[in-house]
């Protein structure tokens, strides 16, 4: 479970896009017929300080406390003077998209993995150059999420997945173990029914494309996926597909979850007060959240960790997110931002940003260092981001997820089989097309 | 006028009150969140009322954040566009009502139009000319769209229709030429058109988070309610209470105006559309 834009700002990002497509084509200033750029014809990027003016622009909790690694990279490049503009999160796709049909770019920014199809797709950045990192020092998954026609557009920074997070006290109660696979995770559910749990497992449906992003979790365990490899056609009502909404149907069909919530703000409420017992598909921060709410401790005392169940083959799937930097390809000081998405991709600067902000490194070696070993969260997390699985990498996603979302609405409200919703969703997805 | 009975009075009287309570309660809980800390946001969403008042989020908001500076540039951008459209709007609905000149019959008709068309269209050529202007990134570029809107034209254009042609007909007799005819006669005849006009631009402009969030690019240049979307951002979740602080300061010059106004805006609103 993640935090979700509201509607209204859904709402806002989509106008904006619309806008500044528009009059990307109006003005035909932008670079929407060539991109994403072919072929990986990057530069090199040299060992010697970074000088002149830095442009970045944040999004974001991470922007307020990023000023503090300014100062670390300014150590080794004196001659960098780095200026920093934060841009509200949920809109920040849109206005960096606006800002590439004007011309007014800034000089890096770093973009979360749900954004990064669309803002690839503009055509608006640059390769990674040649030899700026080394991409097997990161989790595949992360570093594959930038990745479009074998060309490589972001350094990685970050990254997490996602996790079962359930209430001890109240497993053991009803004699349940945390769940390992499909049948575990009902199992779970129908014993802590049983023992007096209002609705079990907390799974997120509010019907937009982050629902239809955990329909894709359980799909990829059920050894689905919602697009063909080549990202040419969407592949939603696969018969694997189908089964896996199916199967997240009936736990809400069967009273194990709630249509209705927890939502977002109330999450932690119904796990507190034991209306829900577990979190499913969870993201990291829920656990401080806990202690945020009912005091520093209780996390410990009452709560467990678990990756996320396999499917019924076996199959590992889990959500990821995180977040890249890029360059855009009107940036009039490439050198100085390569030079700093290298240097915050360092372990020591992974090490150094987790200690700031807890964000979770994406470089894998940081994960040794005894500020993070040791961590019970921590390994959880790490485990997951071996079996992580990126969203679609076309930049209709968005739109799309969004009408999955409607569909398994369908499905658990109004009766409709998964197969049919899936069909329509299917039927849409094709209409809507692949955004190239 | 016809007398309601006690009975059907106290009935009108009291769903009034539901209504209006059940409109207000909206504002009621985002005034007391915005005295609550993110753990009772956290805890328990759905209280009404926080456990102790406490005032962090207000020191918060205008202490470790440029919330200050991005309510300037919204009291510059929306003071400009009450002049604007207080002067601009006057005067075309003057030109409309009152002076011949070719093509009268049409300008107005467009106006009209303007106010149909939906505003992501107006958006984009908008934004193209901003952008070959060179503005992008300056208060100018947020005021410029809302310097003369369409309905302010229409308000005043309907005022005027209002002013008697005798009055200026007698004052052009007595030598007034047009510009004192506009400021001396049909000003002051105007008052509440006007007034609307102000609390309508006011409106437009201070609520305005499209437009300023594309074209303001540094945050130098950020109007408060963008300003309020970047200060709310906390460590992967909303910072709940400095947000809803952040929604009553931004709310109250619009409820001061409002109330200082209110008994001209009311009457404008009620007679623009009879003249």
């Amino acid at each position: 479970m993640h935090t979700y834009p509201s509607s209204r700002r859904r709402a806002t990002m989509l106008g904006i896009a619309l806008v500044a497509s528009s009059a990307l084509l109006l003005t035909g200033c932008g670079r929407g017929d060539d991109a994403p750029a072919a072929g990986g014809d990057s530069t090199t990027v040299d060992d010697k300080p970074a000088t002149g003016t830095l442009e970045i622009w944040t999004q974001g909790a991470d922007g307020a406390e990023l000023p503090q690694m300014f100062e670390k990279f300014k150590a080794d490049n004196p001659d960098v003077e780095i200026n920093m503009t934060q841009i509200p999160e949920a809109e920040f796709a849109s206005k960096m998209t606006a800002a590439i049909t004007a011309g007014t770019v800034p000089d890096l920014i770093y973009s979360f993995t749900e954004t990064q199809s669309s803002l690839i797709a503009t055509g608006g950045f640059d390769p990674v150059p040649d030899g700026l990192v080394d991409k097997d020092d990161f989790f595949e998954v992360i570093w594959d999420n930038s990745v479009y026609d074998d060309v490589a557009y972001g350094v990685p920074w970050y990254a997490y997945s996602d996790m079962v997070i359930y209430r001890t006290d109240l497993a053991e109660a009803a004699g349940a173990e945390a769940p390992k696979d499909w049948d575990g995770l009902r199992t779970f559910g129908e014993k802590l029914k049983e023992s007096g749990v209002e609705y079990p497992l907390a799974l997120y449906a509010a019907y937009d494309s982050y629902t239809a992003r955990q329909l894709l979790t359980f799909a990829a365990q059920n050894g689905g996926s919602f697009i063909s490899d080549d990202l040419s056609e969407w592949t939603i009502n696969s018969p694997e597909n189908v089964e896996a909404l199916e199967y997240w149907s009936g736990l809400i069909k069967d009273g194990l979850a709630s249509p209705d919530g927890p939502a977002f703000l109330d999450t932690v409420s119904w796990s507190t007060t034991g209306k829900n017992a577990a979190i499913i598909d969870g993201g990291p921060w829920f656990v401080g959240w806990f202690d945020d709410a009912n005091g520093e401790g209780w996390a410990d005392e009452h709560l467990s960790l678990s990756t996320m169940p396999v499917g019924p083959e076996g199959d590992a799937a889990t959500t990821v997110g995180g977040g890249s930097w890029f360059v855009p390809t009107d940036s009039e000081n490439k050198d100085a931002a390569w030079k700093f998405a290298r240097f915050m991709s360092e372990p020591a600067s992974q090490v150094e940003w987790f200690q700031i902000f807890k964000n979770m490194p994406a470089v894998k070696s940081a994960w040794e260092d005894p500020a993070l070993a040791d961590d019970r969260l921590l390994a959880t997390v790490e485990a997951g981001l071996e079996t992580g699985i990126t969203l679609p990498k076309v930049s209709t996603w968005s739109q799309v997820g969004t009408v999955i979302g409607e569909q398994m609405e369908k499905v658990v409200r109004g009766g409709l089989s998964a197969q049919d919703a899936l069909d329509a969703a299917q039927q849409q997805a094709e209409s809507i097309g692949m955004g190239n | 006028m016809k007398t309601l009975s006690p009975t059907r009075q106290a009935l009108n009287y009291t769903a009034l009150i539901v209504v209006t309570v059940f409109m207000l309660l909206p504002f009621v809980w985002v005034f007391f969140g915005s005295f609550k800390t993110q753990s009772e946001f956290l805890g328990n969403p759905g209280a009404w009322f926080p456990e102790s008042f406490q005032i962090d989020n207000y020191i918060q908001l205008f202490a470790d954040r440029e919330f200050g500076s991005y309510m300037m540039n919204s009291f510059v951008v929306s003071g400009v566009a009450i002049v604007g459209n207080v002067l601009f709007s006057a005067m075309a609905g003057y030109a409309l009502a009152k002076l011949r000149f070719r093509g009268k019959n049409v300008v107005f008709p467009l106006v009209i139009v303007s106010m149909i068309v939906p505003y992501v269209a107006l958006f984009v050529p908008q934004f193209v000319v901003v952008v070959q202007m060179g503005l992008v990134n300056s208060l100018v570029a947020i005021i410029l769209p809302v310097l003369i809107l369409p309905l302010c034209v229409f308000i005043m254009r309907q005022f005027a229709h209002g002013v008697p042609f005798e009055l200026m007909e007698a004052a052009r007799l007595d030598g007034a030429g047009e510009g004192r005819l506009f400021f001396r006669i049909f000003l002051p005849l105007t008052g509440p058109g006007l007034a609307t006009v102000a609390i309508l631009s006011f409106l437009t402009s201070w609520n305005n988070f499209l437009w300023p969030l594309v074209v303001a690019q540094s945050q130098d240049t950020y109007t408060a309610p963008v300003g309020l979307s970047v200060a709310s951002q906390a460590s992967n979740t909303i910072s709940f209470g400095l947000l809803l602080a952040g929604a009553v300061v931004v709310l109250l010059p619009i409820l001061i105006l409002f109330l200082f106004l209110q008994k001209y805006f009311i009457q404008g609103v009620a007679t623009a559309g009879l003249k």
